[in-house]
């Protein structure tokens, strides 16, 4: 569509597409409030066992779609709704395709609530934001390129030559979250609904710390600091404080982010030079965040006046002042000594919140409260609501993060706690009661956010309300991009020649940065750019990773699970125990003198996926068979957690004692582990049903004999409990196992300790 | 554009030149200020602590994670043994250890750690016996307490321990348990297994001073 206009230069006239932007608002907030109560619900579990009511509908379960929700849903949507929005003005261009934009957003929308149907379900992959099974994983990859089409055809057709920073890091987040989410949920399905991991044990912890680093990074990060770029100036009506700030700080963080990860693995069984780096990249990423957090607040000199008045920049100001904090605490706990205390504990989930609730929640409040009165066309309903909404958020922010650092650190400090003795002060149990007040005062606040939420959610359907009848759509004119550009030459260097070696004034013209005005002209180049920083320090960690041998020695007692094992450990990753136990016994003395032997990274060379966990809510259970071998404690203990641990806050999974046991669900399992590397034979397939009926009657048989009684214990051979049993015994117990001296010819084992055959 | 330049428009505060013209991303205005010094400072100095942090771990100066621990464990097992000193299982050591009330409490927490999951913190019992009355299933005198800790019982889930402690260790706790009869648990098991006449133990004696004995590292570890 063009025209001529009076001056005789040809102009195109283009309208946006708000209607996509008021979508994603919309399911932004909903998917937002249902997010936020289920982790109301998590949270009230964690205080009440009690109201784990349904198996459905337990802890293990209600944890991953939580943070699911919350991060694929409400920060999702809202991304989506940013970068339609601002896109489309910063580009001077409508999107690329309207239709691309509705397969979009009702295909993300479909995908989440197949999320809210599957992962109640027990259906999970059991990595952390990576627990959606393959279907789905493949259904979120469509999407995603449907969304990536679509901007990219937004940036083609743009009529600005040179993308804003907006647009930099939203490059970067489309770029990095294609290959972060293809590579790591690479899987093996042994059904539509369950699927292994292709990458065992130590590898697989660090694919998935690459990738679960990183969806921080270009999820939360990226495309929240690219909303900032565009909605902050906007609210403040300020220009931004500094362009060269920006190039430095994006370029760093882009590429500094990717290596991070393994600071999610500190002293477990990773080799110690990828430790390190994840450490040392962490340290780095310090001053990169708080590029962002400088260029956001000082963009606000000037402008300070505003924000006592505006509450959508006192949203912009403490969530950009979270960001400041939590990236300062980031690299704090990649710290390794720093890590040794924190690690497993509610600290974790102290800074998390910090960053969720404060940084990314406080962006899409502020973002929304700017774009109600633009896209509905009329004022905010209830403005004084919205600083309601403000107070009781940060209060409700306030009450969660203090008592989940206190908690954080009487965990940490009571674990490692020695008596005068030598002899651990407190035993685990102990540890979790004492958290009870300080889970209570964390339910408060986070309810406090939920009520805020809701507040903003009945504020924005008021605004809705108001519309008018037929939505304004005003029509824009600018010129098309004139084809065939060529980025003007850099210019010198200022540095009189002579003055310094050509060297230094080469130097001197690229730190000047104007080179980086033409790559903005440049899209294709830029991307690429973005995708090789991302994909190179990729490999610098992934080729070592799974190049050297040696980092990884195996242990010829180390031998696959059995039928009945494997049944077990799949209940144990459908329960979502890994949310709450770890099995990774780390080399430090207040660890190996609770739990028995530090991990070896040949220890769990079979586990697809690995199970080392993130967070010890309940103990380490990596010896368990080791520590707790009796089939009775086990079986009550599911059943009803307090009978053998008074206090515990452990859902009962009593179901698991009335179900019948499905033994013909180890073949499958087994025959997609063997794909996957996992040594089993030919005749192990086979026989699988009849071995797991064999080992399930023997602790049916231990399950009479320690009772001393058959009665309440005939039959539990037959039940799903039993396999579970199994796995808890078996786990940890390989290390000490004689070693068979005539290993099959398949067999993992032939490799001696430490050594290369 | 110069340097002084820059840091008087940092001074003026709004004149601050704009980093580009005729650039109009929907009305926002870019400035062109420089990166604050401290900024600056502190993400070269982070990158140089990377550099000299990671050529002293890893071209294979510092101690790996692993090197460490051996280290911090070594020197944590002679300790304990300097503590416990070189104990057998006999009748006068575990009537020495029942008398001292320290040891007691130093035991307290090896089982409440250890052992309370199934014999309850009070040795009440749950899933194992009852450690405070006099039915008893594998033990006839104090010491057998040691070898049943030692072995265990495979078949009844007790685990064997002498891979997670060493046998002073061991012996410490067999005295607790055999400390624990004739208290009164919150919640008593029933009676298990046959009745066994009291202990017998000889009078305490006050143990081997831990100096006497040569401290060596008690290793206790599963190889």
């Amino acid at each position: 569509m063009t025209h001529s206009s009076s001056s005789g230069a040809v102009l195109d006239r283009f309208s946006y597409d708000d209607a996509i932007v008021r979508k994603f608002v919309f399911a932004s907030m909903l998917w937002g409030v249902v997010g936020m109560l289920v982790g109301v619900i998590a949270a009230i579990q964690l205080t009440l066992p009690s109201a784990n009511v349904h198996e459905w509908l337990s802890f293990g379960r209600l944890r991953p779609l939580h943070t699911n929700a919350v991060i694929f849903a409400f920060a999702g949507n809202a991304i989506f709704a940013a970068v339609y929005y601002s896109s489309q003005r910063l580009l001077k261009a409508r999107m690329f395709s309207d239709v691309l934009g509705r397969i979009h957003f009702w295909g993300w929308q479909l995908i989440i609530v197949a999320a809210a149907v599957s992962l109640p379900l027990g259906f999970t992959q059991g990595k952390e934001y990576a627990e959606l099974e393959w279907p789905i994983d493949i259904a979120v990859v469509l999407i995603w390129v449907v969304f990536a089409v679509n901007l990219f055809g937004t940036i083609a057709v743009r009529r600005e030559r040179h993308l804003y920073v907006a647009v930099w890091f939203y490059v970067a987040t489309v770029v990095a979250i294609a290959v972060l989410y293809i590579f790591n949920n690479l899987a093996m399905p042994s059904g539509w609904t369950k699927s292994y991991s292709i990458y065992a044990g130590s590898q697989d912890a660090f694919m998935q710390w690459w990738y679960g680093h990183n969806a921080v990074a270009f999820f939360l990060t990226t495309p929240f600091l690219g909303l900032m770029y565009y909605f902050l100036p906007k609210a403040a009506d300020r220009p931004v404080f500094s362009y060269r700030l920006s190039i430095v700080h994006f370029w760093s963080l882009v590429f500094l982010y990717i290596w991070a990860g393994p600071h999610h693995l500190h002293y477990t069984s990773i080799p110690d030079w990828a430790s390190t780096l994840g450490m040392l990249f962490s340290v780095m990423l310090w001053m990169p965040s708080w590029g962002g957090m400088i260029n956001g607040l000082l963009t606000l000199r000037g402008a300070w006046g505003k924000v006592t008045t505006d509450p959508v920049l006192k949203f912009f100001v403490l969530a950009i002042t979270f960001y400041g904090m939590s990236t300062f605490e980031g690299p704090l706990l990649s710290v390794k000594s720093v890590n040794a205390l924190s690690h497993y504990t509610d600290w974790t989930i102290a800074h998390v919140h910090a960053g969720t609730l404060g940084w990314v929640g406080f962006m899409i409040f502020g973002m929304v409260y700017w774009l109600a009165p633009r896209l509905f066309q009329a004022p905010i309903a209830r403005p004084s609501w919205v600083t309601l909404h403000f107070w009781l958020a940060t209060i409700g922010i306030v009450l969660y993060i203090i008592p989940i650092y206190a908690a954080g650190l009487m965990q940490g400090l009571n674990w490692r706690a020695f008596n005068s003795d030598g002899v651990l002060q407190y035993d685990f149990l102990t540890t979790v009661t004492k958290m009870v007040p300080l889970y209570w005062i964390r339910t408060v606040g986070g309810t406090l956010y939920l009520v805020a939420a809701i507040i903003g959610c009945i504020n924005l359907l008021m605004t809705w309300a108001n519309r008018p009848r037929i939505y304004d759509v005003p029509v824009y004119e600018a010129a098309p991009l004139s084809r065939g550009w060529r980025p003007p030459a850099v210019p010198q260097s200022t540095l009189p020649k002579g003055s310094v070696t050509d060297i230094g004034r080469a130097v001197d013209r690229f730190a000047d940065l104007r080179w980086h005005r033409n790559l903005e002209g440049l899209p294709l180049a830029f991307s690429v750019c973005v995708a090789v920083a991302i994909v190179v320090a990729t490999l610098f960690e992934v080729v070592p990773m799974f190049a050297i041998r040696s980092d990884i020695p195996r242990i010829a007692s180390v031998t696959p699970l059995t039928p009945l094992e494997t049944i077990g450990r799949d209940i144990y990753v459908s329960e979502g125990c890994v949310n709450c136990h770890s099995q990774m016994i780390r080399p430090l003395i207040a660890e190996t003198e609770r739990y028995g032997e530090y991990s070896k990274p040949g220890e769990s060379v079979f586990d697809h996926p690995f199970l080392w966990g993130s967070r010890r809510i309940g103990p380490d259970l990596a010896r368990e068979g080791v520590r707790n071998p009796s089939a009775l404690w086990h079986m009550r203990h599911f059943n009803r957690p307090v009978d053998t641990s008074p206090g515990s806050i452990m859902p009962a999974f009593a179901h698991l004692l009335d179900q019948p046991l499905d033994f013909t669900a180890a073949q499958p399992a087994m025959t997609a582990l063997q794909k996957v590397g996992v040594p089993y034979t030919a005749a192990e397939l086979v026989g699988a049903a009849d071995s797991a009926r064999a080992q399930a009657s023997r602790i049916e048989a231990q399950l009479i004999s320690e009772n001393g009684r058959s009665d309440g214990m005939q039959g539990m051979g037959e039940r799903r409990v039993i396999a579970l049993i199994a796995y808890m015994q078996r786990l940890g117990t390989d290390l000490g196992k004689p070693i068979d001296v005539a290993p099959a010819p398949s067999a993992a084992a032939p490799m001696a300790m430490g050594a290369a055959q | 554009m110069n340097d002084s330049s820059r840091s008087q428009g940092i001074a003026a505060g709004n004149s601050v030149p704009l980093a580009h013209d005729a650039h109009d991303c929907d009305g926002i205005r870019e400035f062109d200020n420089p990166m604050p010094f401290w900024w600056s400072a502190i993400f070269w100095g982070s990158i140089f602590y990377a550099a000299l942090y990671a050529l002293y771990y890893m071209i294979g100066v510092g101690p790996s994670h692993v090197q460490e621990f051996d280290e911090e464990r070594s020197v944590f097992f002679q300790e304990q043994a300097a503590r416990l000193g070189d104990l057998q299982p006999t009748p006068a050591t575990i009537s020495s250890l029942m008398a001292d009330p320290r040891m007691m409490q130093a035991a307290a927490g090896m089982f409440s750690a250890n052992c309370a999951t199934c014999h309850a913190k009070d040795g009440g019992g749950g899933t194992g016996p009852n450690l405070c009355d006099d039915s008893w299933i594998n033990v006839k005198v104090a010491p057998d307490i040691f070898t049943v800790m030692s072995t265990g019982v495979v078949s009844k889930g007790m685990p064997a321990w002498d891979k997670r402690f060493a046998a002073s260790q061991r012996v410490l706790l067999a005295a607790y348990v055999a400390h624990l009869r004739g208290t009164v648990p919150s919640q008593p098991k029933a009676a298990q297994g046959g009745t066994i006449s009291p202990w017998a133990l000889p009078a305490a004696a006050p143990l081997p001073s831990p100096a006497a004995t040569p401290a060596k590292p008690v290793v206790s570890v599963v190889k």
